[in-house]
């Protein structure tokens, strides 16, 4: 079939389509348009900032959360300094005195204990490291000092910041 | 400030003058559609409302186009693409898988009367086509477009424009002279 007829044909067909009109299709088009955005308790421009001071705010206290949880745990190394300078080596913390401190956070007031025991790296901080509370009535600090190291996990922390100092 | 729910006037003129140009390319933009959808009127009607609806609020805009046509013609494409995939993913989850039907006068006795039986047979002929050669031949031959604006319409390269519509032409040729014949 020669070009020139296939596009007569298909120019009859195009002619003989009936095509909706613009002004009803146009309309029924504006008739679609989202409700949403003149009805909205809050326009858009005002919605982006709510919504992003909102993201921004729940960063922020996360953040503060992270921090404060950050500094309970510098609270816990600086107790710990507290025994003695922290350059010091194992060897010298694990042959101090027992001592007290407080831990913030806790709402107790805790002792914590350093036994003398072998200075190797691997059992050195794992038995020198003891907590027991002075607020039971009767209880012996080294006799509690197991349950309540299980208990508060303070002395995984403690024990984290040593090892790193190793 | 409250803001007012009517549009200020700048955007009722600009709307008015947006409405002023889809005008002028309706005819087109309805048979492009009617290609898009594989010749099927309701969803080619909902592909052109929807295209006059991106150019309303704006997402579209049409006064800043340097060439109207060929930019209703591409949104209307991103939109007939659109509704197609919302279509086949609904049609997979929910099993309402339901392909477009071509519109061919026939069924309807008083169209079928209205419409003389060589356009209905080319219309028939028409609806067998796979789409992009559907859509390069009403391009090209209903609305007068050349291959390269046909290509940038399809959002083709020239070259696969050009191999869909002689594989089209063929296609067509081959048909409407079964048709003939039978």
């Amino acid at each position: 079939m020669p070009k020139g007829e296939l596009e007569t044909l298909l120019k009859k067909v195009r002619h003989a389509e009936p095509i909706p009109g613009f002004e009803d299709t146009w309309r029924q088009a504006e008739t679609l348009q989202s409700p949403k955005r003149n009805t909205s308790l809050l326009p858009r421009r005002v919605l982006i900032p709510v919504a992003a001071a909102a993201i921004l705010a729940l960063l922020l206290v996360v953040g503060i959360q992270v921090a404060l949880q950050s500094n309970g745990n510098d609270q816990i190394l600086t107790v710990q300094n507290g025994i003695g300078d922290p350059s010091q080596s194992l060897a010298r913390l694990t042959d101090m005195e027992p001592w007290t401190g407080k831990l913030d956070g806790l709402g107790t007031e805790w002792t914590f204990g350093f036994t003398t025991g072998e200075n190797t790296e691997n059992d050195a901080v794992d038995t020198s490291v003891m907590v027991a509370s002075t607020s039971l009535p009767g209880d012996d600090m080294y006799e509690s000092q197991t349950d309540f190291l299980l208990d508060l996990e303070i002395p995984t922390s403690i024990r984290a910041e040593e090892r790193n100092r190793l | 400030m409250k803001r007012s729910p009517m549009p200020l006037p700048n955007e009722m003129g600009k709307k008015h003058d947006a409405a002023l140009v889809a005008a002028t390319y309706h005819d087109s933009l309805y048979q492009w559609a009617l290609a898009l959808s594989r010749r099927n009127k309701q969803e080619a009607l909902g592909i052109v409302q929807q295209t006059y609806l991106e150019v309303i609020e704006g997402r579209a805009n049409l006064l800043a186009a340097k060439d109207p046509r060929a930019f209703l013609f591409g949104v209307a494409r991103k939109i007939a693409s659109s509704r197609f995939r919302r279509r086949s993913i609904l049609g997979r989850i929910l099993g309402l898988a339901q392909p477009l039907q071509a519109d061919i006068p026939g069924d309807n006795p008083e169209e079928a009367a209205a419409t003389g039986e060589e356009v209905r047979k080319v219309r028939a002929a028409l609806a067998e086509l796979p789409a992009r050669q559907l859509q390069v031949v009403t391009l090209v031959f209903m609305e007068g477009l050349t291959l390269e604006e046909a290509a940038i319409s399809m959002g083709v390269s020239i070259g696969s424009a050009r191999t869909h519509y002689h594989r089209g032409k063929k296609r067509l040729a081959t048909l409407l002279k079964e048709v003939h014949n039978a």
